[in-house]
């Protein structure tokens, strides 16, 4: 009986990683082997052929939406449109640099989460809509407007992406964010300054030297006063590139905040709700918070 | 259909004054700023968003037309909901027609006759502006729009005299506004983007759609130019969807030439932490060469695109279609973010229509968890805008009526 079973772990490994070389082998092809296969859902088939748009050709596909995957890194996208009769859907793989980016951009969107409770993989589900993230895809199956039983058919199309996508872990930067005390649905992950817009403006552009590379991570906490305060926590490559983007925002730091007190690794500003907000490095972790109530010390 | 020549707009036609205006260009890094015009102190009480040098002083030099913004109700803005008009996300065209004649009455104090003779003549050309993106979530909704021809046709606007408009052809096709749908009415986009590596070149090498846009009619940002800008694969990319490249975003012909007054018909939905309703939809959507103002100048072109004397002299009346709204991830359609709001809101004076709209968007992404950066950048251009006279943007001087 035990050779029996280790047999069946060693088929269970080959197949694991029959799976894992399979996956690879189909994003070098351009993920097209992540859609759907036709038929995913009887009587839904593929509606002509499928699109990649690959790096800054992204913006052919969405039109005004582009800059915020690009900025949180994105390699190609794969649309396909499925058809049923008169019903239509269209699902759309992003495949982003790394897990941090696909799940930063899931958090962008995702709002309030709605799951499937028989989908176990993260994922939000509307009427007529569904946001997946698994490793470093994220994943949108949209039809046009809600129809009777559309829902499942999502849920289908996006639990037959998922399934043929390797499960990773979760990305390292999300231990930079303290849970406790975090708002649900609060936190997000930023890597420059339409990801920062959401959260707080802080200056001009760029003002974090994030350069689409460096990985913030922030959320928000309530005080046990009832106050919500804000926290970045950014890590940089180098000590001395933390410090190098707190001096970058000590210089060009917003004209609506004035600065209290800046000086070697700190940084204490009141904005222009008269709340007050301090940033400091540490090693290679530049922290900041804002929309303090009480004056911090320096 | 009839062309009107457009009375304060010739000194800007005049190719001497183009010239002209080239020029000053050139000479302000000599130190004459076209960017600050002679309201310097209304200015400090109200920051320009951004330094770039602009052409919006010349738009206010040209005399101002008997509908200009922010016409006959500044500050003014009207709310009228009704629970029915939208089911099961559905909209319903007869009550929604209705909210409109409510909505149109609550706003002129007038009957919708009475009130078509207060913005309109019959021998007008009336130019809808639309906003298709987002569709088929959260885009202007037909019913509205038919709702607005009816108005203009029982006035005596005849329907090839009321213009159906956006920036794309495909994308008023994919917003349902066709020739089937809306019968005898002209439907009419600034531009074509060709897709699928479809040719977009004529002969000598120009946009197709190039033609389209009146090169003596422009928005000039100094500096500021298509050419490399982020989220484009290349410059013939953005070329491709943008017409032009250069410092200069040209009015369509449409706006400048053909219409003689223009409705703008938004759609209520946010553009990350700002809006994207009355004034976007008519500052990104009469000009051309716009993917390079997004980043630096964002709501700073929202108000100097409208102080154009081609729209501010035109634009009678604004609605902001928000029967169905999005509190999050616009200005593209995103179901996550969709609500049913059940309402229309109307103004003459676009500004305040915003500010208005901003509050509420503003009081639904707080309600539904959403994280809101208040920050004043995102509201600075309404207070210009009222510096310009070309609206109220102080919430303390607009008057929201709820019916």
């Amino acid at each position: 009986m035990a050779g029996q079973g280790m047999q069946m772990r060693a088929k269970d490994v080959a197949a694991g990683i029959m799976m894992i070389l399979a996956a690879v082998a189909a994003r070098a092809a351009g993920d097209l082997s992540l859609l759907p296969a036709g038929g995913f859902v009887q009587g839904w088939s593929k509606d002509g052929a499928a699109r990649v748009y690959e790096g800054e050709a992204l913006y052919d596909h969405i039109d005004g939406g582009g800059e915020a995957f690009l900025e949180m890194g994105f390699e190609a996208c794969t649309v396909q449109r499925y058809r049923r009769g008169p019903e239509s859907l269209t699902v759309e793989i992003y495949r982003m640099a790394d897990p941090a980016a696909a799940l930063g951009t899931y958090w962008a969107n995702c709002g309030r989460e709605t799951p499937d409770p028989s989908f176990a993989e993260r994922h939000t589900v509307g009427r007529n809509q569904i946001l997946l993230q698994k490793g470093a895809d994220y994943v949108v199956a949209t039809g046009p407007e809600p129809a009777p039983g559309l829902s499942k058919v999502l849920v289908a199309a996006a639990r037959a992406v998922a399934d043929k996508i390797p499960a990773g872990e979760p990305p390292p930067c999300l231990a930079l964010l303290p849970k406790e005390g975090l708002e649900p649905g609060s936190a997000r992950i930023l890597r420059g300054p339409i990801g920062m817009q959401a959260m707080v403006t802080l200056g001009e552009g760029d003002v974090l030297l994030l350069g689409r590379t460096v990985t913030a991570v922030a959320g928000e906490y309530k005080d046990k006063d009832g106050a919500t305060r804000t926290l970045i926590v950014a890590e940089y490559p180098t000590a001395s590139s933390a410090g190098g983007a707190l001096h970058h925002l000590i210089e060009h730091l917003d004209t609506a905040c004035s600065i209290l007190s800046a000086g070697d690794g700190h940084l204490v500003f009141k904005d222009y709700k008269g709340r007050f907000g301090v940033a400091a490095t540490e090693g290679r972790k530049l922290t900041i918070q804002t929309g303090l109530a009480k004056e911090p010390a320096p | 259909m009839s062309r009107k020549p457009y009375r304060s707009l010739k000194p800007a036609l005049d190719p001497d004054r183009r010239d002209f205006l080239k020029t000053l260009g050139v000479c302000a890094a000599g130190g004459l700023v076209l960017g600050v015009p002679d309201f310097a102190e209304e200015k400090a009480a109200a920051p320009v968003p951004s330094n770039v040098e602009t052409n919006v002083a010349d738009f206010m030099k040209v005399p101002r037309g008997k509908h200009a913004l922010p016409g006959p109700f500044p500050g003014k803005v009207v709310q009228a909901t009704d629970p029915r008009s939208m089911k099961d996300r559905r909209v319903d065209p007869k009550i929604v027609s209705r909210m409109f004649a409510a909505g149109l009455a609550e706003l002129t104090g007038k009957s919708m006759r009475e009130s078509f003779g207060l913005f309109f003549a019959k021998d007008d050309v009336v130019g809808i502006k639309v906003n298709p993106v987002g569709a088929p979530l959260i885009n202007t909704t037909p019913a509205l729009v038919s709702a607005v021809v009816a108005w203009l046709e029982e006035g005596g606007i005849p329907r090839k005299n009321v213009v159906i408009w956006d920036r794309f052809d495909d994308m008023l096709k994919e917003a349902g506004f066709t020739q089937d749908r809306f019968p005898g009415v002209t439907i009419e986009s600034l531009q074509t983007m060709a897709d699928d590596g479809k040719p977009w070149k004529n002969a000598k090498g120009e946009h197709l759609s190039a033609d389209h846009f009146d090169q003596e009619a422009y928005y000039y940002a100094k500096g500021i130019v298509g050419k490399g800008v982020a989220g484009y694969a290349s410059d013939d990319a953005y070329a491709n969807q943008h017409v032009f490249t250069g410092e200069y975003s040209y009015f369509g012909k449409l706006v400048t030439r053909k219409l003689t007054k223009i409705i703008n018909l938004a759609a209520f939905k946010n553009a990350g932490n700002g809006i994207s309703m009355a004034t976007k939809n008519l500052g990104y959507g009469s000009v051309c060469n716009t993917g390079r103002l997004h980043q630096p100048l964002f709501f700073r072109v929202c108000t100097e695109v409208l102080a154009a004397p081609w729209v501010r002299d035109k634009l009678v009346l604004n609605v902001t279609d928000g029967i169905r709204g999005q509190y999050d991830g616009g200005p593209m359609g995103n179901e996550q973010f969709f609500f049913p709001n059940h309402s229309l809101y109307f103004a003459t004076d676009p500004f305040a229509l915003d500010r208005a709209c901003h509050d509420q968007m503003v009081a639904k992404r707080r309600a539904m968890g959403v994280k809101v950066n208040d920050h004043p950048r995102f509201t600075d251009y309404l207070g210009y805008a009222q510096t310009l006279g070309l609206g109220i943007g102080d919430p303390s001087k607009i008057t929201l009526y709820k019916i």
